[in-house]
């Protein structure tokens, strides 16, 4: 199944891209995408976004799966097309 | 006293008299200048009932020690009243340069009180300061009368804080605006200015600020440039503006959509944010005074209806003008934030109130013939014409103009239930119901509804705060343990207000930072505890004049929309439970159960003396 990683913000300019297009398992877990996406992460993204030690973004980033709760439990399982949102929550004017 | 220039000007409109006074040390001591100095001569002087338009309400405009000295984002100043918006507490600031000419004038802050009994403007050069006739400049928008100022006194250096056709018009949403279209927006100083013939206030200054030590201030300075350029939000202020928000802010739920009606509306976030307008009108210029972030804009719209050149919106007007009206036209946006501000009308509630009168228009409450347009959501013609009428207090305008509270008060019907307002100051644009800290900063705010004193929803994104103690993993959603995160918010900003520095760059401060800073200004011993300790005694001072107002504990609670779960989005169904939240922030605060500050908690700010005032 395909999944769509977006970044937002500041992370799409670290990333370089708007959005990921991963390919996965079916029946595969949000730990399993993080997984997969790990090595571009590790390389692209600074230590307040990515956490080596976890191999998860870190606390401090809000990821949310098509746009319903915030996405923290590893052992989600995601759908075909879904949308996996990531970004550095931003205070502002 | 050094950071200083040592004087106040008072000036009486009625008798048209002008005399300095000195500034009083103790009180710079204890609440160092700006908002914080304001506080104690409006708890002084102006009587708790006293009509904010009439003469017993004066106007103060405060600089701090900071300003017009080398450290970065001072060129600001304070405007101080009672306000005719809330009839409580006001403070309302605004960057440029106008506070930099003010200051090296030779002043440390200006007092206006009584009526004029003709439209005058003040004139200050080095020390000197005028009653000017001000006939011919009544009823010119906010950049016409800059430009009519400086022809006049043949000086194009002059610096302009002004009034609109709206301040003139007593209208309360109306603000003071200077330079390019740099507004102290909120809550009605226009109004004020307006109520005692005040059309300006020119100033020219070449004096130097009196600093203790300048080598320290460089260095504390070039920490602060240091930590700002690599700090992973603040640097985004660079490129992006405020507006950078739009591009992420829907997902956690922070921007409010169709009056706080709609959840999430990505497609309208998508055409409005500063990435957009940076890769398509956005062209350089100058930002304010001494400033490194540059975060405002200047924009360019080449052709169509909306082209123009100009100071470009921030983030709270494109939300006002943008998200909040369904209305992606990002060029409308700009053209109608250039209406306001020529009017001289806050951006933040003249959006409010639109969205207000378009959900009564879509409900039937409001009809087109007196609308004078068709008020459906998104529709561009309809919210120019409403700037337009809100701008010149006509038709259904001149109710609008009086806020969301008045205008659902004398419209009735159910419209209250939309009316989205604290103590009468409509809402700014980042939602409670996304980060519950904002809930109680909003309802306890000094000023009503405020994200300038008290965006606590920042200490609920997981920034690292060593200053504060507050873990770095907050659940924004939980009831608990919020209280202290307000707290420490508007104090913070309480002391911001006071030094006066730019809210931006002090994201990027801590306590001990602005500690230096007030320290190597003033010669002065500061610490991380005085400076906290000072925010705290300031945001009591203004609390205490609030009270005097009229103002109970009753008054801190959030209107009813935002009671209401939002439909969608990662804060879908999500709504802060002020049960939890208010005696948990009384309790932080050391306030009794009715939000009154305890007489051993003014003892212990030394503010025994105003116990008994309330
Ligand atoms: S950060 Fe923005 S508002 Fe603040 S002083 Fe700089 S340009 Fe002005």
């Amino acid at each position: 199944m395909q999944v769509t990683v977006s970044f937002l913000g500041p992370l799409r300019d670290r990333v370089g891209e708007k959005s990921l297009l991963v390919e996965l398992p079916a029946a595969a877990t949000y730990r399993d995408l993080l997984d997969s996406i790990g090595p571009t992460m590790q390389a692209r993204l600074p230590d307040w976004a990515w956490d080596s030690g976890r191999r998860s973004f870190s606390a401090r980033m809000m990821v949310s799966r098509n746009l319903a709760a915030d996405l923290r439990d590893e052992t989600t399982c995601l759908a075909e097309g879904d949308e996996i949102l990531v970004v550095l929550p931003l205070a502002g004017g | 006293m050094l950071g200083y220039m040592g004087k106040l000007l008072r000036v009486d409109l009625t008798s048209r008299t002008l005399r300095d006074e000195p500034l009083d040390p103790e009180t710079a001591r204890a609440l160092v200048g700006g908002a914080g100095y304001a506080a104690r001569i409006i708890n002084d002087e102006v009587p708790g009932d006293a009509d904010p338009l009439g003469p017993k309400n004066k106007l103060l405009f405060m600089t701090g020690p900071l300003t017009a000295t080398s450290f970065p984002t001072t060129a600001r100043y304070e405007v101080c009243t009672k306000s005719p918006l809330t009839n409580m507490w006001l403070d309302a600031s605004s960057s440029g340069w106008w506070a930099r000419d003010f200051k090296m004038a030779g002043y440390d802050g200006l007092i206006v009180e009584g009526v004029a009994d003709a439209p005058v403007y003040l004139w200050i050069k080095d020390g000197k300061a005028e009653i000017r006739d001000a006939s011919r400049l009544w009823g010119m928008d906010s950049d016409e009368t800059q430009a009519a100022i400086r022809a006049e006194l043949g000086d194009e250096k002059i610096k302009v804080s002004c009034i609109g056709p709206a301040g003139e018009k007593l209208v309360p949403l109306g603000c003071v605006m200077n330079d390019e279209q740099r507004a102290a927006g909120r809550g009605g100083a226009g109004a004020v200015m307006g109520s005692k013939k005040l059309k300006a206030v020119a100033v020219r200054g070449t004096m130097k600020v009196p600093v203790a030590d300048e080598t320290k201030l460089r260095e504390v300075a070039k920490g602060l440039r240091e930590g700002i350029t690599h700090h992973p939000v603040v640097s985004q202020f660079t490129p992006y503006g405020t507006a950078f928000l739009l591009e992420d802010g829907w997902v956690s739920g922070d921007i409010p959509n169709k009056n706080w009606g709609k959840g999430v509306w990505r497609k309208g976030c998508e055409l409005l944010n500063g990435r957009v307008m940076a890769e398509t009108i956005l062209v350089p210029h100058a930002a304010c005074q001494g400033c490194f972030i540059r975060c405002a804009r200047w924009i360019k719209i080449n052709e169509g209806r909306f082209a123009m050149e100009g100071p470009g919106p921030e983030y709270e007007t494109l939300a006002a003008f943008g998200t909040m009206l369904m209305n992606d036209d990002l060029a409308a946006v700009c053209w109608a934030n250039d209406l306001a501000n020529r009017y001289g009308i806050d951006t933040i509630s003249t959006g409010s109130v639109i969205a207000f009168a378009m959900e009564a228009y879509e409900k039937g409450v409001i009809g087109r013939e007196e609308a004078g347009c068709d008020l459906t959501w998104g529709n561009v013609d309809a919210i120019i014409e409403m700037i337009d009428q809100i701008g010149n207090a006509r038709g259904l305008g001149a109710l609008l103009g009086k806020g969301v509270k008045r205008a659902a008060a004398e419209l009735g019907r159910g419209t209250e239930a939309y009316a989205v307002h604290v103590k009468g100051m409509e809402v700014p644009y980042h939602d409670p119901r996304a980060y519950f800290s904002q809930a109680t900063s909003y309802a306890t705010g000094p000023r009503g509804a405020c994200h300038m004193h008290g965006a606590s929803f920042v200490l609920e994104q997981g920034a690292p705060r060593p200053d504060t103690g507050i873990p770095s993993e907050v659940d924004r959603f939980s009831n608990e343990g919020k209280g202290i995160l307000a707290k420490l918010a508007q104090d913070k900003a309480s002391v911001v207000g006071s030094m006066v520095m730019c809210m931006i760059a002090s994201d990027g401060m801590i306590y001990a930072g602005m500690a230096d800073a007030l320290e190597a200004v003033t010669g002065e011993p500061w610490t991380s505890e005085r400076v906290a300790q000072t925010g705290e005694r300031i945001t009591n001072l203004q609390r205490v004049f609030s009270l005097k107002c009229g103002i109970t504990g009753a008054d801190d609670t959030l209107p009813k929309r935002l009671l209401e779960g939002p439909d969608e989005g990662t804060h879908a169904g999500k709504i802060p439970d002020l049960s939890v939240l208010l005696p948990d922030y009384y309790r932080e605060r050391g306030w009794d159960e009715n939000g009154r500050p305890t007489p051993k908690k003014l003892e212990e700010l030394g503010l025994t003396d105003i116990a008994g005032e309330f």
